[in-house]
């Protein structure tokens, strides 16, 4: 799977003889050094949750900079995975679309356009050898009047895919398994939360990876955007570690 | 002449030099509110205007707010072109949209307002293709009353007292003396709807385009609020 570019990967406006294009192979490879990401769409909503890396006992966690979650309009939110700042600028250009659709059609931007609006954009990236591809998953996530709560995921090559649930990042496999086994159409955002918290305990390394933090939020109908309130953080943090206690005695 | 020089082309340019048609659609305001006044009190500021626009001597609209919420500190007011006004209401609430989605704690104040309108307005006129408004900002700035005139050439002063069109005859002496008279720090909220109150009752009376309907903003410590009622 990894084979040496030898020439064909130098820039993203080549294809190497077996079909690939390196540069995006190599922008995929940035996203699966990132801490996990999970979306799950409930019967009400859709929970975003994030393993924050903390890369220094020094930052001021409080201030939530260096977050992994954004408000992208009223009522849609994102959670990103891969290197920070081509995230922040696929962001704020999420988010400059999303304004102007506003602006010249008088409504909310359905997310099905925005997401492709924002793979169209990636895609470019991977045409012409002036730029780079996006080091960047990004999962876009609301609740649209007359479709109910919906997932879109954009990857590092511009496809764009909607989902019901779906990890990125680099336990993305171990998230994926565990995502399966939940039966998300019927959950509400509450509940979902709780298993959103655990799936990222499980998926956290204790060994290889640092310290992180549990950043999550979520689209609910009629209430648009937030990230969870602490308090209920809290609880589903702690769920979340119990949970991974239980399930490591049981297996002692 | 090449098509790269269709990015520039003028008015003058697409009537063959004829016609100074669009300079002068830029020279009067269509459809149009009448006078805006607005004062400070202990807590906060009074601001009011009525709800009607005119087509000329046509009272066109009769339920038209010519008020931007901006927040609950912020407030803006105008007179003048209606379509002006709408441009700027769309384009202020736009960035506060995305302030709000930003969520970063930074946030419109009366005096970013008005500073922000002085720019554009003093821009557009130096441009001779001004926006027909003249604008009354009011609100808490840093926990005290703060209200800003932004005229349609530019001009911008802030005082304890503001009004624009007939209002800056009739209105500003009657404002100017009950302030002098009492101190701001005495006025309560209820003095000031009272003074306001009359201010838009003898506009009523003399100004050909104001109406009776008229609509207050109350910004003070407790927030904004707003009151439509008919003058007798």
């Amino acid at each position: 799977m990894s084979s040496i570019g030898s020439g064909y990967d130098l820039s993203a406006s080549q294809f190497s003889p077996d079909g690939k294009v390196f540069q995006v192979e190599y922008a995929q490879k940035a996203v699966e050094n990132s801490g996990t990401i999970v979306a799950l769409r409930g019967s009400d909503g859709v929970v975003l949750a994030v393993e924050k890396f903390i890369q220094s006992k020094l930052h001021e966690t409080e201030v939530q900079s260096m977050t992994r979650l954004f408000h992208i309009e009223e009522g849609i939110g994102a959670s990103v995975a891969g290197l920070l700042t081509d995230c922040l600028m696929l962001v704020e250009y999420a988010r400059d679309e999303a304004a102007d659709y506003r602006e010249s059609n008088g409504v909310r931007v359905p997310l099905k356009v925005l997401a492709n609006r924002v793979a169209d954009y990636v895609h470019a990236h991977t045409l012409y050898s002036a730029v780079r591809p996006f080091g960047v998953n990004i999962i876009l996530a609301a609740v649209e009047a007359d479709v109910g709560p919906q997932i879109y995921m954009v990857e590092p090559s511009g496809v764009v895919y909607g989902y019901s649930g779906v990890a990125a990042g680099k336990a993305k496999q171990t998230a994926h398994t565990e995502i399966e086994k939940l039966a998300l159409s019927r959950t509400p955002c509450e509940e979902l939360v709780k298993e959103a918290a655990r799936i990222i305990h499980v998926c956290h390394d204790e060994t290889k990876d640092k310290a992180f933090e549990l950043e999550m939020s979520w689209v609910r109908e009629g209430m648009g955007y937030e990230r969870v309130a602490r308090d209920t953080l809290m609880k589903a943090d702690s769920y979340g570690k119990k949970a991974l206690d239980d399930t490591d005695s049981d297996s002692d | 002449r090449s098509s790269q020089a269709d990015y520039h082309r003028t008015a003058s340019d697409v009537h063959g030099g004829t016609t100074n048609m669009i300079d002068e659609m830029s020279a009067r305001p269509i459809a149009t509110g009448s006078s805006v006044v607005g004062m400070h009190f202990k807590n906060g500021v009074v601001m009011a205007s009525d709800c009607r626009i005119s087509y000329g001597s046509l009272s066109r609209y009769r339920d038209f707010t010519r008020f931007i919420k901006v927040n609950s500190d912020t407030v803006c007011v105008c007179n003048g072109d209606s379509a002006d006004f709408q441009l700027l209401e769309r384009t202020i609430l736009e960035q506060v949209r995305s302030d709000e989605i930003e969520n970063d704690g930074i946030q419109y104040s009366p005096i970013k307002l008005h500073n922000w309108l002085t720019c554009v307005l003093y821009n557009r006129r130096t441009r001779i293709d001004p926006l027909w408004n003249n604008f009354l900002v009011g609100g808490l700035q840093d926990g005290k009353p703060y209200l800003g005139m932004s005229t349609m050439l530019g001009q911008s002063w802030t005082a304890p007292y503001g009004a624009t069109g007939f209002g800056k005859h009739m209105s500003i002496g009657k404002m100017r003396d009950f302030i002098e008279k009492h101190g701001v720090e005495n006025i309560t909220e209820e003095m000031a709807v009272k003074i306001i109150t009359e201010c838009m009752q003898q506009l009523y009376y003399r100004s050909t385009d104001a109406a009776n309907e008229i609509e207050i903003y109350v910004v003070s410590g407790d927030g904004c609020k707003s009151e439509k009622t008919t003058l007798p």
